[in-house]
């Protein structure tokens, strides 16, 4: 059992092929080794699915974890939620967040995480009310939408308040970027939401009536008091986040040349005005939105008054869709993203990826290397908003060309032979971030156990010339003390706009703060960073064990062979021998074997990782 | 009389009127920031400066289109009727 604050004590285990639940005990070592959220998940998921393990067969395990802070008012970490599962997208270790207040509601309910195993014989839901755990029918719910089977199964619970995360059509049809959805908040990357559709769960629902136990509750307000206000001094999180939204940054990635533009052919996009933060504020905002504990209320509900798609309402579009359905499609209408940004949430599938499918398509329809007779008689031009309307449902839906998009980037670069036209890394589309403008954030996206993501490694600190970008000298150490920060955060939970308040560039005293307030651990910054390796290298060996190596840490072709072509970053790429070079430094500052990319069997051992050795063949 | 130039200011989604800033002929992008930092208002001050820490916040800047980081700010030399951006720390969702 668990003697530290802020855990719930246990992890609720649902096998669905059985039809059991029973509860597992967390334990002092896995707080101290693990923390939670992400540190707890990556333990279970490589200790319980085997090897090259069917992603979408009953092997998988789909996990929801929380961490010690969920369900506090630790600002803008009290309410998050972490998934995990193998990735039918990636076939390796995924990771996938999401705000609102479901982490909470599950901590509230007493418990640290959910794992489910196995695969109902039937479409089901979830019942959490405390102890009171119950698999039930959800063949009313299949075939919805995901905000309508929300608001139906909420109006069909006994009482109200519970907090609730399902899949739309996209998840039980088992597509590849399925996501999931809870409230208007996505686990969006790598296909969790397949994972749940191969297990015929549509639902959850969950709520609690409990408290989270802290060491001492004053001097814990006392500290969440003393960040809120540090919330308040900063520009991003006082002003920009709290207006805006994510959108505030079109703009001037643009302005910088480094907003992906075509499936990055260019890094500037003529219409960016007409997508930015200054139009989607005044011509759509509606009101404000936020997560549980969060004092930022980064989210925007949007909505069009007229014109051909009015109507459309969305938490939405982020700076991520506004690039990956906008200027990297060419598509310059904002109404139509908003649209977009709100279909994607109902069918239950990731913008980003989505968006990373369809503009290669249409880069590859229009060298005529994809053509009509692909696509059912579509013309996959650029600049058509209609055209990514359709692809969208055709993806949700697996229909006509879909079929072949909602499989990935990847896949589609294999059946095309068009592996230069494919921006992803490990399977996953890479975001809105240049890799060859961020030399930073490439070397993250590189050296990511996820793929192709900004949030192992972010490109904030490089962004706003905190740290030279495009300098590839050092870019090795610079990340891997972004992606202990950001792994560290993963096992909090903590929302990424936190790296203003908390730390940009690493892990920092504000955490082991957090540590210390919640759960009563005294841990140093160096002991914190140990916590970050462990989990780190534990996901990089279940990768390991799925038959990944060095030639997987790397970058999109048109990253290290096509410079930039104009505007204000023209030139600007990620020279192959450089990176090569980093990378050799990369391995080496984490003790990880250069050839292989694996952590050494010293490094396991050091980081109380024994059990992992064999498994590497060590 | 002293020459003086006016250079067009924004802050990134802060303001969004933006401000303008005279400046003494010569100056360079350091000026700028000392002039913003030091005796414009404490809205503006807030957007630039810590008012906990008093550390700065803000590292970057497109001077028109080409950006800067400002710890190089001395070596930018502004122009009557440039364009400055200043960059927020933020790095999408």
């Amino acid at each position: 059992m668990v003697n530290y604050g802020g855990y719930g004590g246990k992890i609720l285990r649902v096998d669905l092929t059985a039809r059991k639940v029973y509860t597992q005990a967390v334990t002092d070592r896995m707080a101290k080794l693990f923390l939670g959220g992400n540190g707890f998940g990556i333990t279970l998921l490589y200790e319980e699915v085997p090897a090259q393990a069917d992603p979408l067969g009953a092997e998988n395990l789909l996990l929801f974890m929380v961490g010690p802070c969920q369900g506090t008012r630790v600002p803008a970490v009290g309410s998050r939620t972490a998934v995990l599962a193998k990735s039918p997208l990636t076939n390796l270790f995924m990771d996938s967040y999401f705000g609102g207040n479901f982490g909470a509601q599950l901590k509230y309910a007493g418990y640290d995480g959910l794992v489910i195993a196995g695969k109902a014989a039937r479409p089901v839901y979830l019942y959490i009310k405390d102890e009171a755990v119950e698999i039930r029918d959800a063949s009313d719910l299949w075939g919805k939408n995901t905000y309508e089977c929300q608001v139906e199964l909420a109006d069909s619970l006994e009482e109200k308040g519970f907090s609730t995360a399902c899949i739309g059509p996209a998840g039980e049809r088992e597509v590849k970027m399925a996501c999931i959805i809870s409230g208007v908040h996505a686990a969006g990357r790598g296909g969790t939401g397949a994972v749940m559709g191969s297990k015929n769960l549509k639902a959850i629902a969950v709520k609690g009536s409990r408290g989270v136990a802290v060491p001492d509750i004053k001097a814990l307000e006392q500290f969440c008091d003393a960040l809120t206000e540090r919330f308040k001094s900063n520009p991003a999180t006082s002003k920009v986040l709290p207006t805006y939204g994510t959108a505030a940054i079109v703009g001037a990635n643009n302005k910088l040349g480094l907003f992906g533009s075509k499936n990055w052919q260019s890094e500037v996009f003529e219409e960016a005005d007409k997508i930015n933060g200054d139009t989607l504020r005044e011509q759509y905002f509606v009101k404000n939105s936020a997560c549980f504990s969060c004092p930022i209320g980064c989210g925007k509900v949007n909505y069009v008054r007229q014109g051909k798609y009015h109507g459309a309402l969305s938490v939405g579009p982020e700076y991520e869709t506004l690039w990956s359905l906008g200027s990297n499609c060419g598509n310059g209408d904002l109404a139509s993203l908003i649209a977009a940004d709100r279909l994607c949430d109902e069918l239950g599938i990731d913008t980003i990826s989505c968006g990373g499918a369809i503009a290669m398509a249409m880069e590859c329809y229009e060298k005529g290397i994809i053509t009509a007779e692909d696509t059912g008689g579509l013309a996959l031009k650029f600049g058509n908003p209609d055209t990514v309307l359709t692809l969208l449902k055709q993806i949700g839906y697996r229909e006509g060309f879909g079929r072949i998009l909602g499989e990935g980037t990847r896949a589609m670069a294999r059946q095309y032979n068009a592996k230069e036209f494919a921006y992803e890394t490990k399977g996953l589309e890479i975001p809105a971030h240049s890799p060859r403008g961020y030399l930073g954030m490439a070397m993250g996206y590189a050296t990511s156990n996820r793929g192709g993501t900004h949030q192992d490694g972010r490109p904030s600190a490089e962004r706003a010339g905190a740290v030279a970008r495009t300098d590839p000298q050092g870019k090795s150490r610079y990340i891997i003390d972004v992606q202990r920060m950001t792994t560290l955060a993963d096992c909090l939970i903590a929302c990424r706009f936190t790296e203003g308040i908390f730390g940009v560039t690493g892990i920092t005293q504000d955490m082991s703060d957090i540590v210390k307030y919640v759960t009563g651990m005294e841990k140093t910054v160096e002991e914190l960073v140990e916590i970050a390796d462990r989990v780190y290298a534990l996901e990089r060996a279940f990768n390991a064990r799925e038959g990944t190596s060095r030639k997987d840490d790397t970058l999109p072709y048109r990253a290290f062979n096509e410079p930039i072509p104009e505007g204000p970053s023209k030139g600007q790429y990620f020279p192959r021998e450089a990176f090569e070079k980093e990378l050799d430094d990369y391995y080496l500052l984490r003790g990880w074997d250069r050839q292989t990319g694996w952590p050494t069997k010293e490094t396991l051992l050091r980081l109380e990782l024994a059990e992992v050795v064999k498994d590497l063949g060590y | 009389m002293e020459k003086r130039i006016t250079i067009q200011v924004r802050l990134e989604g802060y303001l969004p009127q933006g401000l303008r800033v005279s400046l003494k002929k010569g100056a360079v992008l350091q000026d700028l920031w000392e002039e913003l930092t030091n005796n414009c208002s404490d809205e503006v001050r807030h957007y630039f400066i810590n008012s906990q820490t008093g550390e700065p916040q803000i590292f970057g800047a497109i001077v028109n289109t080409e950006f800067w980081r400002l710890e190089k700010g001395k070596e930018k030399t502004l122009l009557d009727g440039d364009q400055v951006l200043f960059l927020s720390p933020i790095g999408g969702g």
